[in-house]
């Protein structure tokens, strides 16, 4: 996963390859970003224009970050690899690292949910190793249910929010009863 | 052995066949997993891969279904062969163009597929023609039950199923369907859908997956979400998205068969001339010309061949394939020569 290279905020999911004089650049934005500039599948922008912007916009933005405020690494003590090997390649190193680099990569995580702080239970939901997935449509209205509610509640929505609960808790009565 | 032996049949995937396949020319469904207490495969210190490797053979040597896979073991193979696989859609560009320990294992229908140190330890997929999400998924779901009795997966319960790019964990699931939208791309109504997919949380991409171009007017539409989701949402939001595509599709069809019909029927038939006339042939220009018969005959406006037959031209053209059919290696200039005259023996007055 790269981090987008205009807002530096989101998961770049679109990426780009140049080859010119035998040189490789790659440009990875996210749809946000590429939305906002415009860019298309059918008429990519040439490279250096999103560089361009991406560099525009870094100019223009918040004020550069200093040298020595910049994030400090973290180290995977299992496998040896940096936080800053991610940013740089976007692949980890080791399964541990999710652990390791919990507090910066547990966003960038939780960002493509609704936003779900680290402590506030398990994101995954699916299959376990040794578990074999039976399709059952009431746990999945339920799991929908939840998903809007914590979606409601971070949004400050709290007469859906309260809507929700109420058709939660309806649901689970009947499962119950069934 | 020899790779040529490994291909008895057409893959599945090519029979053009199944739900949709109008428009739906293939589904493909893959699980990620990793092993426990090992390094993934992308971090730059290899030593333990071949150890993975063998571990990983090993639980497919026990296995029930391991003996109907072939296990093909890339390291030290001839990069035309390497291609060879990756055009046939078993293997991705990344593990043809890797080094170090890989292989790939897979059955002799080439439907299922499992590539071994690729970006993770376990890349387990299958691919099916037509619109067959739950049928494919049954498949891989079915050989990861399989193999985790065998196997220690990484996974935690906050994120599930790790990964090495964090854009897989969870689940470990990517669906992909591969479209062709030949009408939507004449109407200029594509981007329209682009956008709405982007809406979706989905990804398009071209004929090779990730960072390739739309060749043909046949785009791979995938989920992007992995985590938070069960794989049976995943799995149903995907559906309704292909089917609303699809729906789409057809409407611009039909409205081209109505409105446009002149416009159409004239681009089928200058490809059907190309083809059967050129003298050189680029890989792109091939598959475009393809696309058009392809729309031709599933529109009923060309009866000129199977589209079974058709789609097996869309891969006997591509690089890989041409030179071995031709049983040498050949620059790009002799490539679009062969090409050419492969593609006008196929389909011209000769060829019946
Ligand atoms: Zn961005
Ligand atoms: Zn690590």
């Amino acid at each position: 996963m790269y981090i987008c290279q205009i807002c530096k905020k989101h998961p770049a999911t679109i990426h780009l390859t140049d080859i010119h004089n035998n040189v490789k650049k790659e440009v990875h934005i996210c749809e946000s970003c590429a939305a906002e500039k415009g860019f298309n599948m059918q008429t990519a922008a040439s490279l250096p224009q999103l560089l361009g912007m991406a560099a525009k916009k870094k100019d223009a933005g918040a004020p550069k970050p200093s040298r020595f405020a910049s994030d400090e690494d973290i180290l995977c003590p299992k496998c040896g690899s940096r936080w800053s090997d991610f940013k740089a390649k976007g692949r980890l190193g080791c399964p541990e690292d999710y652990t390791a680099f919990k507090e910066k990569l547990h966003p960038l995580i939780a960002c493509q949910l609704a936003v779900v702080p680290i402590g506030s239970g398990p994101l995954h939901v699916g299959k376990h190793p040794g578990k074999r997935i039976v399709i059952d449509s009431v746990a999945r209205e339920a799991r929908n249910l939840e998903l809007g509610l914590k979606r409601a509640v971070s949004e400050e929505r709290y007469e859906d929010a309260a809507r929700i609960k109420s058709e939660l808790d309806a649901l689970k009565t009947r499962s119950r009863e069934a | 052995m020899k790779i040529d032996d490994c291909f008895k049949n057409d893959g599945e995937w090519l029979k053009g066949a199944g739900p949709n396949s109008d428009i739906a020319v293939s589904t493909r469904v893959r699980l990620a997993r990793n092993l426990a207490n090992r390094r993934f495969p992308t971090h730059p210190d290899h030593s333990d891969r071949r150890e993975v490797l063998d571990e990983i053979k090993d639980a497919f040597d026990a296995i029930p279904a391991g003996s109907s896979f072939i296990w093909y073991e890339l390291d030290g193979q001839l990069p035309m062969d390497r291609r060879l696989l990756m055009e046939r859609h078993l293997i991705s560009r990344e593990l043809a163009e890797g080094s170090g320990p890989r292989a790939v294992a897979f059955d002799e229908t080439e439907s299922m597929s499992v590539m071994v140190n690729e970006e993770d330890h376990l890349r387990i997929q299958c691919l099916r023609s037509g619109l067959r999400l739950r049928e494919a998924f049954d498949c891989v779901n079915q050989l990861d039950d399989d193999l985790s009795e065998r196997l220690a997966f990484a996974f935690d319960p906050i994120y599930g199923y790790l990964t090495s790019c964090p854009t897989n964990v969870g689940t470990g699931l990517r669906v992909s369907v591969m479209l062709h939208l030949p009408a939507l791309v004449m109407t200029q109504h594509i981007e329209k859908v682009f956008r709405a997919v982007y809406e979706m949380r989905m990804t398009v991409r071209g004929f090779y997956g990730e960072g390739t171009e739309a060749y043909g007017e046949l785009y791979q539409i995938s989920n992007q979400i992995t985590c938070g989701r069960s794989e049976e949402d995943i799995l149903a939001d995907m559906e309704a998205t292909i089917q609303s595509i699809i729906h789409y599709e057809g409407k611009a069809r039909h409205e081209l068969a109505e409105k446009g019909r002149n416009r159409l029927e004239d681009r089928i038939w200058r490809s059907w001339g190309t083809l059967t006339n050129a003298r050189l042939m680029s890989s792109e220009e091939a598959m475009r010309h393809l696309s058009s018969l392809r729309l031709g005959h599933v529109m009923g406006m060309m009866d000129k061949f199977e589209l079974r037959d058709l789609q097996r031209l869309f891969l006997l053209s591509q690089p890989a394939h041409l030179q071995r059919m031709e049983g040498k290696e050949l620059d790009s200039d002799a490539r679009d020569l062969a090409r050419a005259e492969f593609l006008r023996n196929r389909l011209g007055p000769e060829a019946n």
